[in-house]
């Protein structure tokens, strides 16, 4: 288990050219995570979600607050990352991008991979190269990859949106299964509330800009199922927040409601 | 009824004539043997342009003419000796080519500063011609081993630079952020991920290096060395105005060029991709099948 802490979390990216102002991707995010929970960050597109998680994992840095990752045990926390696309090496076996995150390249390591290959439905696929599977199963090798390092926090950027409707249901079905049996702490990252709400124990909705909007606790019974109706009210709920931040925004910048007043004009007019 | 089964019968074997005509193989072969025609036809209409059997009895000949006035061996003698020299010449350039030009070059990819400040030197490396780097070299240097190795070494490590530098542009970002997000130690990085990414690059730029580095060599050999493949090549052309020996001494360069790219870098190359012919002899069904069976 891990305890992640993130302590206004702003990160800024140079502007693109001279004229162009700097580009505020995160701006003051706070939250802690700790424990058995399965959280998602829920927001808009270019919110900031994603490069919160490459701050996490230490692919980017901070431009100023502080995000810790620590282990129960005191040791550097070991991290997980599954990303939109499986990221596999394509000259290499799936046995052998397993092994390739591993330090230690011994029988446990290779026993260890082998369940979680299992536990993903792809036992027997050890000694094939990535592009003998389909998106759908590559993207499972990197999920078996994440969850066999035996990670202290596990980040999942949107892994299921480049996938076709039926292989991400089935995937997210998996996904629930395997976080059943391991509990392990993970930060989810999607911008489908459906899918938020149905893996999660807990939703932070990030608003345009990358700022804390809402903090919610999903207490459902697991396994879930998108079509629960239990589910479906969350989610109306969930997606009222959204309307709520919507209009705030607007409130907060009249540039934005001039805009949309144009595309109401416009639909109309055609 | 018979009728129809000559006709097929001959059909037949015009598709099995035709199917054997398209094979790559036979294709080179036929290109070769056009070119071979036309060396001959060229030697026969012209008197100053040697015939492939003219040229091959040179060969013969310096086979058979001991090396430096001792006794003539199979190892001792003008064919074997000279081409000794330039080969030796040559490799010790190499070596000074692939320890300087691949670290350089993959420097270049990963820290824009060094890019910065290499760029303009690996121009001017470009820019400059063989020749002028011979003439200069000969010189400073004189004749004996330096200058032709120099000259190597100048020239063709721009070139490697080069293609190592688009190798390490070329390292997916993906997959580097992957190797950082998993902590993935330096040593397995290079082995697993930096050299498989970059192997193409770097096997493309050491054969233009090789065929550089062999050029330079043989340049400066022709005007700045008395021993060596282009020294010899020279001999026949000023001192014994023949022909025949300059036209067989540049087969024997263009041999040699040719040999160790089919020889030595194809075979590495091919080792180096071997993965991709796993995939692509595994059919295209593999992937449906695979994903029914999950």
């Amino acid at each position: 288990m891990a305890i992640l802490k993130a302590t206004n979390v702003v990160k800024e990216f140079p502007p693109p050219t001279k004229h162009q102002p700097t580009v505020r991707a995160l701006d003051g995010l706070h939250f802690e995570v700790s424990g058995q929970t399965f959280v998602s960050m829920v927001g808009p597109s270019g919110c900031g979600k994603s490069t919160f998680l490459n701050i996490v994992s230490g692919i980017e840095t901070p431009s100023s607050g502080s995000v810790t990752v620590q282990s129960d045990e005191g040791r550097p926390a070991k991290l997980g990352y599954v990303f939109q696309d499986a990221r596999l090496l394509p000259w290499r076996t799936v046995m052998s991008n397993l092994m390739y995150v591993h330090r230690d390249k011994g029988e446990e390591t290779k026993d260890r991979i082998g369940r979680y290959l299992d536990m993903v439905g792809l036992k027997g696929f050890e000694h094939m190269y990535p592009a003998h599977l389909s998106g759908g199963m590559q993207q499972r090798v990197g999920i078996a990859r994440a969850f066999s390092v035996e990670p202290d926090l596990l980040l999942m950027d949107e892994p299921f949106s480049h996938l076709d409707a039926i292989t991400a249901r089935s995937l997210r079905e998996e996904l629930q299964s395997i976080w059943e049996q391991t509990k392990k702490t993970v930060l989810f990252v999607t911008h489908d509330v459906l899918e938020a709400v149905q893996l999660s124990s807990r939703i932070i909705i990030v608003a345009y800009g990358g700022k804390n909007f809402a903090d919610l606790t999903i207490d459902l019974p697991y396994p879930r199922l998108q079509t629960d109706p239990e589910v479906a009210t969350m989610q109306a709920h969930i997606l009222e927040v959204f309307e709520d931040m919507e209009r705030k925004r607007r409130e907060l910048d009249p540039r934005i409601a001039e805009l949309a007043e144009a595309r109401q004009r416009a639909r109309e007019a055609s | 009824m018979a009728s129809a089964t000559t006709g097929s019968a001959g059909s037949g074997a015009v598709d099995a004539a035709l199917t054997f005509l398209r094979r790559e193989r036979v294709t080179r072969w036929t290109s070769r043997l056009t070119l071979l025609v036309l060396w001959q036809l060229a030697g026969v209409l012209s008197v100053r342009f040697p015939t492939p059997v003219q040229t091959v009895d040179i060969l013969v000949r310096e086979f058979q003419t001991p090396f430096g006035g001792d006794a003539w061996t199979v190892w001792n003698n003008e064919l074997v000796q000279n081409l000794w020299v330039s080969m030796t010449r040559t490799a010790l350039a190499l070596a000074y080519v692939i320890v300087i030009g691949i670290p350089v070059g993959y420097a270049m990819g990963r820290w824009w500063r060094v890019q910065a400040y290499f760029t303009d030197v690996v121009m001017v490396g470009i820019a400059l011609p063989a020749y002028m780097w011979a003439l200069l070299a000969v010189m400073w240097f004189g004749f004996g081993i330096t200058a032709p190795v120099f000259t190597a070494v100048v020239s063709a490590t721009p070139a490697l630079i080069v293609h190592v530098l688009q190798g390490a542009l070329a390292i997916p970002r993906p997959l580097r952020d992957m190797s950082d997000a998993y902590d993935v130690p330096s040593l397995t990085r290079a082995r697993d991920l930096i050299l498989p990414s970059m192997a193409g690059a770097v096997i493309a730029g050491v054969r233009l290096a090789i065929i550089a580095a062999w050029g330079s060599v043989v340049l400066v050999e022709w005007f700045g060395s008395n021993e060596g493949a282009g020294f010899r090549a020279r001999h026949w052309y000023q001192s014994a105005a023949d022909y025949n020996g300059l036209m067989a001494w540049g087969v024997v360069v263009l041999v040699i060029v040719i040999a160790v790219d089919r020889g030595v870098i194809e075979r590495i190359d091919r080792a180096a991709h071997r993965w991709r012919g796993s995939i692509s002899s595994f059919g295209a069904t593999a992937a449906t099948a695979a994903e029914k069976t999950s």
